[in-house]
């Protein structure tokens, strides 16, 4: 079989939006995805009567219907939804864009919002197994998403030599970017690698409390349009999809990832870094910042390794010598991540992007052209257009 | 209620868990061309065949990864432990490592599988390989 050569979609993120990032919103998740929504048309200028395209999770709550209804969008002539959780937080963009390419939509809102702290807390099994696929590891004891995924994790860490506290020097960078985000709820509390070492396990030995994403109450949306137009809406750099891609692979199983022949790798994330790199003609050498998925703090090292911005078994010492922080070889996830900004299923990541391609991050690289987004099982590169 | 979430088998899977209630480590495989189907599916992924064979795995494999779940911590003692194992026929299976020292936590340790009623659930469970004396 040959592998797609990628997609090289005609088309750009013209609108960002979201709500706070907190603990309790005190709203409804419909209003959270109405409030991002609102804001992301706005910052598209757009009105709500422009969008007919949406996308958003399977897993999100709140339907295309009640979105529509309370923002007043009038007709959609394309909906979809992406599977894999956060794993295909980039699919939803990958999917509005190869709407608009096709010519089925102009406007397509992307939208993800919860009450994922205040709320029905994800991951919280306290039933029966609720399909057939948890007989094989939830009656052993793994419940949460943390116990799931650490399994997979400690094999991949255990080939490399690699510790917990290797996984500290991330943790200090993300939240010494989340530090100096307003948006970030660990805003102005950056953490030492001591602090990361005394958190206590959530699963021994491979992730601390440190290393855990947070649950978080909000909202995101972006507007996706086509190219040309995203140009004549916006003075200064238009954030162009130069890539976008989403991959499973045989034997793949989201959470618990426990059947490809080699543990030590991730092949879904290889999969969408060879479609992303011929899409856009690029490699690791082009891209000036890094949006990497971390629900949990290894991803950040099998995401490095799986896109080659380091060999493999080398992220440990690559993110130890310092390149994810400022200045360095790559800056990743300068809004602090999802560990330090908030975690709204990634789709944040895809704003912060977005904030460095048109200058004026919280934590801007200097001369940015094209900044990476993964998530894993799907991811994007977005490059500078002005 | 049970502190083990119980399985609930399905038409894929009933068997493996027939075996387990007889303490016994039954798998299946493809009829047609024998690939060994864990996690069970409807379906041999290699031929397309839609028959398959049950047959008794051999008990012993080795340890690929382990996990102590600490927050929240586990329901109960036996399952401090959680492990990924490989079989010698080549399947996979999440369990829980018994008897097992500090020291047996290392990649590759050879283990043997068991079952054990935890709770009022029967479940395979794997410990260290007893060594010949």
């Amino acid at each position: 079989m040959t592998e797609s050569p990628g997609f090289a979609p005609r088309a750009a993120i013209a609108g960002i939006g979201h709500t706070e990032f907190s603990k309790d919103s005190g709203r409804s998740e419909l209003r959270l995805a109405c409030e991002a929504s609102r804001a992301a048309i706005a910052d598209a200028g757009l009105t709500p009567a422009d969008i007919d395209g949406t996308v958003t999770f399977t897993l999100d709550a709140n339907s295309e219907n009640e979105v529509m209804n309370s923002l007043g969008i009038r007709e959609v002539g394309w909906m979809s939804r992406t599977p894999n959780g956060g794993a295909g937080a980039a699919a939803t963009v990958q999917h509005a864009a190869a709407a608009i390419h096709a010519g089925l939509c102009r406007n397509v809102l992307i939208y993800r919002a919860f009450n994922e702290r205040s709320g029905k807390r994800f991951g919280v099994q306290t039933g029966p197994v609720r399909s057939g696929g948890e007989n094989w590891h939830v009656p052993y004891g793994l419940r949460t998403p943390a116990q799931m995924y650490g399994l997979w994790y400690h094999r991949w860490m255990l080939e490399r030599g690699m510790s917990n506290a290797d996984l500290g020097h991330y943790t200090v960078t993300a939240r010494a970017y989340a530090a100096t985000n307003p948006h970030a709820w660990f805003h102005g509390r950056p953490i030492t690698h001591d602090d990361h070492q005394n958190s206590r396990w959530i699963v021994e030995p491979v992730l601390r409390l440190l290393d855990c994403c947070q649950e978080s109450d909000g909202g995101v949306a972006l507007v996706v349009t086509g190219a040309d137009r995203a140009r004549d809406l916006r003075d200064g750099p238009v954030a162009r999809i130069a890539a976008a891609a989403q991959a499973d692979v045989f034997g793949g199983v989201t959470t618990t990832n426990y059947y490809h022949d080699d543990l030590a790798a991730f092949p879904e994330a290889e999969s969408v870094a060879r479609r992303l790199w011929a899409a856009a003609g690029l490699g690791p050498g082009d891209i000036q910042a890094a949006m990497l998925y971390e629900n949990f703090s290894p991803v950040v090292f099998m995401l490095l390794e799986s896109l080659g911005f380091c060999g493999r078994g080398e992220s440990a010492d690559f993110v130890r010598d310092g390149h994810l922080g400022p200045g360095g070889k790559l800056p990743v996830n300068t809004h602090g991540g999802l560990l330090g900004e908030g975690y709204i299923h990634g789709m944040n990541s895809i704003v912060e992007a977005v904030r460095q391609i048109r200058g004026g991050a919280a934590n801007q690289v200097a001369g940015v052209e094209h900044v990476l987004v993964s998530a894993g099982a799907s991811g994007l590169i977005l490059a500078a257009d002005s | 209620m049970s502190l083990v979430v119980p399985p609930k088998p399905g038409p894929d899977d009933a068997f493996f868990w027939d075996g387990v209630a007889q303490g016994r480590l039954f798998l299946a495989r493809c009829a047609t061309c024998r690939r060994v189907l864990q996690p069970p599916g409807p379906m041999c992924p290699s031929c397309g065949g839609v028959d398959r064979e049950v047959f008794d795995a051999e008990p012993r494999g080795r340890l690929l990864s382990w996990v102590l779940p600490r927050h929240p911590p586990a329901a109960l003692p036996e399952q401090e432990v959680v492990a990924l194992v490989e079989l010698t026929c080549g399947a996979r299976l999440v369990t829980n490592l018994r008897y097992a020292g500090p020291d047996d936590l290392r990649m590759d340790l050879p283990v043997e599988m068991f079952t054990d009623t935890l709770d009022g659930v029967a479940l395979p469970q794997a410990r260290p390989e007893r060594r010949p004396a």
